[in-house]
């Protein structure tokens, strides 16, 4: 990973304003520069959206019919990736969120990166929803004809609610920074792009009624968004607990979904940060302390999941019904085996061991394990969608499901969207959080330095 | 001794066709019996849901009592738009004339039930109509609707909702104030905030406004003693709904236009025969007329109806089917 450089080089008395310009400059760079690197992984991914356009369109022309889907395993990788975006976007929350209103001040230069992975995986994950309806006009029945006993209502309620919650959460502590980018880039940048600057950052001028209002509105949707995000999750897992299946019939689900959720949202925020933070140089601002503070959430967020399905098979195995033991004989040892399997060694026991030691608790060892827990969770939604329907409810055949080649596609488009819209946004919008970085260098600046942070130095 | 209920249509038609040739028939000064047969019925005035009525029915003529008839007795349903009498249950009469029903009342407790029994004689169908008052008793076909706790209601959803939407607008607001506090160079588009505000107001809003409006399907969540479902009904013959089928579903090719209809799921929609239903509309002459229109809305299905393919139903399948829809249901 090169030279890293450490937590911030602090020389007390040579000027905070030359660590603040470097700062805005740094924030800035991505703005001004594209490479052809760039442009390739733009065209890349436009390609492969394009690619699973096509691919819907025939299936809004001939119907869900080109899916694997039919009547007995009526759900598969849409609903799949569906709750694994929705997942992924947990990300915002627990960092920006629940740090922020824990005061851990670490995760000052992280926060955006996180909130901006929420909104993105919450547009991609929502639209995985749409697309498994068959023709998008159901959305509009959805309106029309919703009843709010049932259970996909609350889902549409929870991520509408999200959504919104998240875009503002994003927007707002973004406001300042915005303002930076209206006065540092004004005729440096296409005008387009600057009227949005100006646009969104609402006059902010710095003053003491402007800080007033940002502090109020960022601390009521800090508040908010934690009860919001957990309430999400939960209600996307009883979509699925709340039918009469055997799989599924669990009052853990909620937990051990927003477990889930939480847990792919680090190892997604540790995966971003680290391309991030190397493509745009920002190893002084984003340091190694992140990434481990971030490995010990990711241990314990492993650790939980382990404990999770632990109390899940073991109280449901011990007194295992005929239809229990079909789902755990074809999960354990047949049909999921090796998915189940790669997602308990893969996904969490894996993880677990890479952050336990020093030696791989580093930012490659890091993002290998992330990656590991990303493509196991995938899996893990995978298998408790696909092998929850499988169990017969009445003496027929069990159904097979194998994707389509539709579905991959329509798969992959999702997957190149989300990489699409965060690489816009790292590009065209700042990555640090850079008001509040000031303001917490400054505040540090201020004091005489503790034993522990002249160590540090 | 109960049989699989029987829904029969009637048609005016024939009714008035019937009329009339009793009207000829009587002009015509023809000395036969007026009624061959005469119907007396032992049936309960009130009746309560869910309960095993018993009904019992003496058939008589001139003679007295006639032995080995084969009688029904029948109640008027509607379903989708159709409506026609349900056998609820069918006998033979003992040697004094008499036969004894039994048969669970599940008609909708808000009417008064409209009964009849049929007696299938020498001189067709003689029917006996009489009403039974159906008052509400404990749900049937339904799991329980769960336990009753009065102050657990939609109303709290309304109270969470409010309260989430209420700190959001509030936390939005706040982007007009900093606007509104900008002491430096104007801003373009000042209005934006504004517009924020606005744009979540009415998600909110809108939000109150689905639920507030939501149809009254899956009633049995909301414990109702005047709701009941409708009476199972099946047309003529039995069919099975045969799911979606793709070109690896082995099926006769020769399945008729009826048998078509009902397999792929039409009848859920537009109503037995095509008499319409909650989400298909009627399916008559004026709404058919156009042949070609006809096979596209079935390839391409409508607002909300699915499509079926050339892999599901070819065209020569539609055109049975389409036969059978116009020969059953357009007047
Ligand atoms: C999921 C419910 C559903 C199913 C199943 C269904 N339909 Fe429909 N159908 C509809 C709806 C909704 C419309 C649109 C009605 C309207 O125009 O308002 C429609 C329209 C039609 C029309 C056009 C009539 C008109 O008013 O323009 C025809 C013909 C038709 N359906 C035939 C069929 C046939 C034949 C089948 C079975 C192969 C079938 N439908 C299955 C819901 C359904």
């Amino acid at each position: 990973m090169g030279e890293v450089t450490e937590s911030p080089k602090v020389h007390p008395g040579t000027g905070e304003s030359a660590w603040d310009d470097r700062l805005d400059e740094h924030v800035i760079a991505p703005v001004k520069r594209a490479g052809r690197g760039y442009v390739l992984w733009l065209v890349g991914l436009s390609a492969m959206i394009v690619w699973g356009v096509f691919a819907y369109s025939t299936q809004v022309r001939d119907g869900l019919y080109v899916t694997g889907m039919r009547d007995r395993i009526s759900w598969g990788l849409y609903i799949s990736s569906f709750v694994f975006f929705i997942g992924i976007s947990h990300a915002g929350t627990l960092i920006s969120a629940i740090l922020r209103v824990s005061n851990a001040s670490w995760r000052t230069p992280i926060t955006r990166i996180a909130e901006s992975i929420t909104v993105v995986a919450l547009v991609t994950g929502g639209l995985m929803v749409i697309v498994d309806m068959g023709k998008p006009l159901r959305l509009y029945q959805m309106f029309i004809n919703g009843n709010w006993q049932s259970p996909l209502m609350w889902d549409m309620f929870a991520i509408t609610i999200y959504l919104t919650a998240s875009v503002t959460y994003l927007l707002v502590p973004m406001v300042p920074d915005l303002a930076l980018f209206r006065d540092r880039l004004d005729g440096r940048v296409p005008r387009f792009q600057w009227w949005i600057y100006a646009v969104f950052s609402f006059g902010w001028r710095g003053n003491t009624a402007q800080k007033k209002s940002l502090t109020k509105s960022i601390s009521l949707l800090a508040v908010l968004i934690i009860p919001i995000a957990v309430s999400v999750h939960t209600v996307v897992s009883w979509i699925f607990a709340m039918t009469l299946r055997v799989s599924w019939n669990s009052t853990i689900f909620g937990f051990f979904f927003v477990t889930g959720a939480i847990f792919s949202g680090i190892a997604a925020l540790i995966l971003v940060l680290a391309v991030v933070r190397r493509r745009f140089h920002l190893q002084e601002y984003i340091t190694s302390v992140h990434f481990e503070y971030l490995g010990y959430l990711l241990l314990t967020a492993a650790m939980v999941m382990l404990y999770s399905n632990a109390s899940e098979y073991i109280t449901k195995g011990f007194h295992a019904s005929e239809d229990d033991l079909f789902a755990f004989r074809e999960l354990f040892l047949t049909e999921f085996a090796p998915l189940y399997w790669f997602y308990f060694f893969g996904g969490l026991v894996f993880p677990i061991l890479i952050v336990a030691f020093k030696r791989t608790r580093n930012v490659i060892g890091l993002s290998i394990a992330s990656a590991f827990v990303l493509v196991a969770m995938f899996i893990e939604r995978y298998f408790i969608v696909v092998a929850g329907l499988r169990v017969p409810l009445m003496p027929y055949e069990p159904a097979s499901y194998a994707p389509t080649w539709v579905e991959w596609s329509v798969f992959g488009a999702g997957l190149a969207l989300f990489l699409l819209l965060l690489t816009l946004f790292t590009k065209f919008f700042p990555v640090l959080a850079v008001w509040e970085m000031k303001e917490e260098h400054e505040a540090r600046m201020a004091r005489v330095p503790t034993e522990h942070e002249a160590v540090e130095q | 001794m109960s049989c699989q209920p029987a829904i029969r249509r009637q048609r005016p038609f024939t009714l008035v066709l019937a009329m009339l040739i009793a009207v000829v028939g009587i002009a015509g000064g023809l000395s036969s019996p007026a009624l061959a047969a005469t119907i007396g019925v032992d049936a309960p005035a009130e009746t309560t849901v869910g309960e095993t009525v018993s009904v019992s029915a003496t058939i008589s003529d001139a003679d007295g009592p006639i032995v080995g008839a084969d009688v029904a007795v029948t109640r008027l349903a509607a379903i989708g738009g159709t409506s026609g009498f349900v056998e609820l249950d069918r006998g033979v009469t003992d040697e004094s004339g008499v036969v004894e029903f039994e048969f669970v009342q599940n008609a909708d407790s808000s009417e008064t039930a409209q009964m009849r029994i049929e007696y299938d004689g020498p001189d067709g169908i003689e029917a006996e109509e009489f009403e039974m008052v159906v008052r509400p008793g404990p749900q049937q076909r339904s799991g329980s609707a769960g336990l009753d706790m009065g102050f657990v209601n939609v109303g709290w959803l309304f109270v969470v909702l409010a309260l989430v939407w209420g700190v959001l607008i509030l936390a939005v607001y706040q982007l007009v104030a900093i606007s509104r506090a900008n002491d430096g160079p104007g801003q373009p588009l000042s209005l934006a905030p504004y517009a924020m505000v606005t744009f979540v107001l009415l998600t909110a809003v809108g939000m109150f406004v689905v639920i507030a409006r939501q149809p009254t399907t899956h009633a049995n969540l909301t414990p109702n003693e005047s709701f009941n479902r409708s009476p199972d009904a099946i047309v003529g013959e039995e069919y099975d709904y045969l799911g979606y089928r793709d070109e690896n579903t082995p099926r006769p090719d020769d399945l008729g236009g009826q048998a078509l209809y009902v397999q792929n799921g039409c009848a859920g929609c537009h109503g037995p025969s095509g008499g319409g239903a909650m989400a298909g509309g009627e399916l008559t002459d004026a709404t058919m007329s156009d042949r070609e229109e006809v096979v596209e809305a079935i390839r391409r299905g409508p607002k909300g109806m699915p499509t079926y393919g050339g892999e599901v139903l070819t065209d020569v399948e539609i055109d049975r089917m389409i036969e059978y829809v116009l020969d059953a249901n357009g007047d």
